[in-house]
């Protein structure tokens, strides 16, 4: 079946391929074709979608409360949503609400209209664990038998949706994944779906820009609690300092870490009148500087998480703030858009294959998400309506994006599909500067 | 007689039964896999396993479900073993998850002897770190992990050395306090208590803001003409002691990254300025605050608080000197040792 389904997303892939090349313009702005819109729509499963998942109620077993098995079927359901990769039935076709264990499987009345199912998950929540199956349907197979304990019942509910999704399309899942950002003065962490939101650094001074390793083990940001703008390491987990190189002199922004998690950009005038960007190990010592232009910005530097061998980034080399791409030795440059206006805050999305961006007409006071596809150069608008949208950042799994707005009066952490659809809002009380990270 | 052959035939067949159950009765089966076979110290490690047909199941000796999975955070190499016995008859299966330990981070103390100095005399800074391959401290170089060095500086100056180590770096801070007479030697300057916060409020008077176009950082004919009455005020002879800051700032429009470059653009291209007005670089310190400050949600004029075009500016902040009202010539060079 997962073969079967392989083979069903490569013929959309190939088709969308196959599709006539986007019309190139050659200066007053690049194509925005339908093919895009096509693709990126065809990587997320919308309902209707051909592979049906249907998620049982998890019942309530010996010595478990009423509230976990709640909150363990709500989050496993919003998980599978959220993830885009299979339709999820809804429970209303199900031929009963629930099912404890496999001797109450019946896979007929689960194939037979209208639920239609190819997979069926359900368990039981008890007191000490979770049990919890995922069979096929057709071929009455068990896909998962497995036994879940863990402190948090919600990380319980994270870890078997990626299970489930694991098995049946071998794709990493990001149930379990967290988002750092910041207030403007701690900088914050919580899971992927706004809950668990914690100050894990509360530096109190400007703490701008944090950004996590790909591990997920360490979170960088630019603080000015000595005055001057420096960059702060810490973990990730419990907050606690890592050493960086500290530079004499200049303002320094920007700091990313590669996917491998071995080097980091960032951007300083430690060396000039205006801001570089600059690769150095992941401890900031032995950087090497990639732009070397007089009175020219070059700053907002982001890996290609895929090879690690190119970065994207923003100059002012035209006079307004552009997207340019470059080899990691500072060779190649080439601008890759030309829409005019401002274009900011690049994010290379970690398979390699989109661009995410902002982008404004001159002088705008409100900014909206762009993707681009690096291949054809083709772009995309993914965000609308009021406020400002900015800082786009890329779910580990390059299907989901996490931006900020301040549609609601104040900047705020949302997150999307990659075609733009179903954004939820998921920080409260303020958040700018995204980073999601496993 | 019956009755004896009876229990013993039933005897027998229940004998025979069991051997023939033990006979039967399939071995346990045990798998472990771990998610991640290397990790940093502070990374979890998932450890999933499976059994079938045991009876008893032990994870590294803690009795376990059939099927499950724990999360870790070892702080050293381990091993997960699952065991699965069945009577006499045990499955094992173990992984063995490598931990990389992180070297302890380097520490390091300074000390200025002594703390303050006059004009022209020498201070002696001593260092010693821990786990440390080196110490920098930015203007005077890079050193050994303890030692000392000397310095001379004009006026007070907080000196910060870094200990470099494979754990990461440490800093450590001293200062060096100039008065402005010699010490132990004749009087060069009178030193007004109130002199400092009377050389702010000049500074205050005497420096303004300047002001900028949208996204840019070229200096207008106005800014230009307000940096030539800064730059009379900052080489008079009274103020020429006066270290300042220039911080460049922008309005809200943008991204944070791309105004703290716009910034940092803004406030050295008022430095260069200044430079060629005469102002000694040594006086001036330059850092961005992008749009950090930024109040504006319309054009507005740059009288206008808050408005973008007050956004848009750099400005001058007083930071220490001036405070000699007959200026001290500047003291000879002193060589390090």
């Amino acid at each position: 079946m997962k073969y079967k389904l392989t083979f069903l997303f490569i013929l959309a892939f190939l088709f969308s391929t196959l599709a006539p090349p986007a019309k190139i313009q050659a200066q007053d702005g690049q194509a925005t074709g339908q093919n895009l819109k096509d693709k990126l729509t065809g990587i997320v499963v919308n309902p209707g979608g051909v592979q049906r998942l249907g998620v049982a109620d998890f019942l309530l077993g010996l010595g478990a409360k009423d509230a976990d098995t709640n909150i363990f079927n709500e989050v496993l359901l919003n998980d599978l949503k959220f993830a885009g990769v299979i339709d999820i039935v809804g429970k209303s076709l199900y031929p009963k609400k629930g099912l404890a264990t496999p001797t109450e499987f019946k896979p007929e009345e689960w194939a037979a209209d209208p639920v239609r199912l190819d997979y069926l998950a359900f368990g039981r929540v008890t007191g000490e664990q979770i049990e919890a199956y995922l069979f096929d349907v057709k071929t009455k197979d068990g896909l998962i038998n497995k036994t879940y304990r863990g402190d948090s019942i919600r990380q319980v509910a994270h870890q078997f949706a990626d299970d489930i999704i694991k098995k049946l399309f071998n794709i990493d899942g990001i149930a379990n994944s967290k988002i750092a950002y910041t207030t403007g003065k701690d900088i914050m962490i919580m899971d992927y779906d706004g809950f668990g939101q914690r100050a894990l650094v509360r530096d109190g001074s400007y703490a701008i820009l944090p950004s996590l390793s790909p591990d997920g083990s360490r979170v960088a940001y630019i603080s000015y609690k000595t005055g001057q703008p420096t960059i702060q390491v810490h973990s990730a987990k419990d907050g606690l300092p890592f050493g960086f190189a500290s530079f004499p002199r200049g303002t320094i922004s920007s700091p990313q870490y590669s996917s491998d998690g071995g080097r980091i950009a960032f951007a300083s005038s430690k060396d000039s009148d205006t801001m570089e960007i600059y690769v150095a190990n992941a401890d900031g010592n032995r950087a090497r500087r990639l732009t070397d232009n007089r009175g020219i910005i070059d700053t907002s530097p982001r890996w290609n998480p895929k090879t690690n061998k190119q970065l994207a980034f923003i100059s002012d080399r035209t006079g307004t703030p552009q997207v340019y791409i470059m080899d990691d030795d500072g060779t190649n440059v080439q601008r890759v858009l030309n829409d005019g206006g401002q274009a900011d805050s690049p994010a290379w999305s970690p398979d390699g294959q989109f661009i995410a961006y902002t982008w404004r007409p001159s002088g705008a006071g409100r900014s909206d998400v762009f993707i681009m596809d690096v291949a054809t150069r083709q772009i995309l608008q993914l965000t609308r309506g009021d406020g400002s949208n900015e800082a786009p950042a890329w779910a580990p799994d390059s299907r989901h994006i996490v931006f900020q707005s301040n549609r609601s009066g104040r900047w705020e952490i949302f997150i999307m599909n990659i075609d733009g659809s179903s954004e939820i809002q998921v920080s409260k009380g303020g958040g700018r500067s995204p980073s999601w990270s496993r | 007689m019956k009755e004896i052959v009876k229990k013993l035939l039933v005897l027998s067949s229940v004998i025979v039964w069991a051997i023939i159950a033990a006979a039967c009765a399939k071995p346990p089966k045990a798998e472990l896999t771990v998610s991640k076979n290397q990790i940093k110290q502070g990374e979890s490690v998932s450890v999933n396993w499976k059994t079938e047909n045991a009876k008893e199941i032990l994870l590294n000796g803690k009795a376990v479900a059939k099927t499950g999975t724990e999360v870790y955070t070892p702080n050293e190499t381990t091993t997960y073993e699952i065991l699965g016995k069945s009577g006499k008859k045990e499955a094992k299966d173990s992984k063995s998850v490598q931990v990389e330990v992180l070297p302890a981070g380097p520490t390091i103390t300074m000390s200025a002897e002594p703390g303050a100095i006059g004009v022209g005399d020498q201070a002696t800074l001593r260092w010693s770190s821990q786990r440390a391959d080196r110490v920098e401290i930015p203007g005077l170089g890079s050193f050994g992990p303890s030692g000392e060095t000397k310095v001379s500086p004009v006026s007070s100056t907080t000196y910060t050395a870094t200990a470099k180590g494979p754990g990461g770096d440490a800093s450590a801070s001293a200062r060096v306090t100039v008065t402005d007479t010699k010490s132990g030697g004749a009087e060069t300057g009178i030193k007004n208590p109130n002199a400092d916060a009377d050389a702010a409020r000049r500074f205050k008077d005497g420096v303004r803001s300047i002001f900028f176009d949208f996204d840019k950082s070229d200096l207008t004919d106005a800014a230009k003409n307000t940096l030539d009455r800064n730059s009379q005020f900052l080489t008079r002879s009274e103020n020429s002691t006066i270290v300042f800051r220039v911080e460049g700032n922008c309005d809200p429009r943008g991204s944070e990254e791309y105004n703290l470059a716009l910034g940092d653009k803004r406030a050295n291209a008022a430095k260069t300025y200044l430079i060629g007005k005469g102002v000694d670089p040594s006086r001036m310190e330059v850092i961005s605050n992008g749009k950090r400050y930024a109040a504006g949600s319309s054009e507005g004029d740059p009288s206008v608080i808050p408005s973008w075009a007050y956004d848009r500016r750099a400005e001058f902040i007083y930071l220490r000197g001036g405070g000699t009202l007959r200026p001290v010539p500047p003291a000879p060079p002193v060589e390090n040792k």
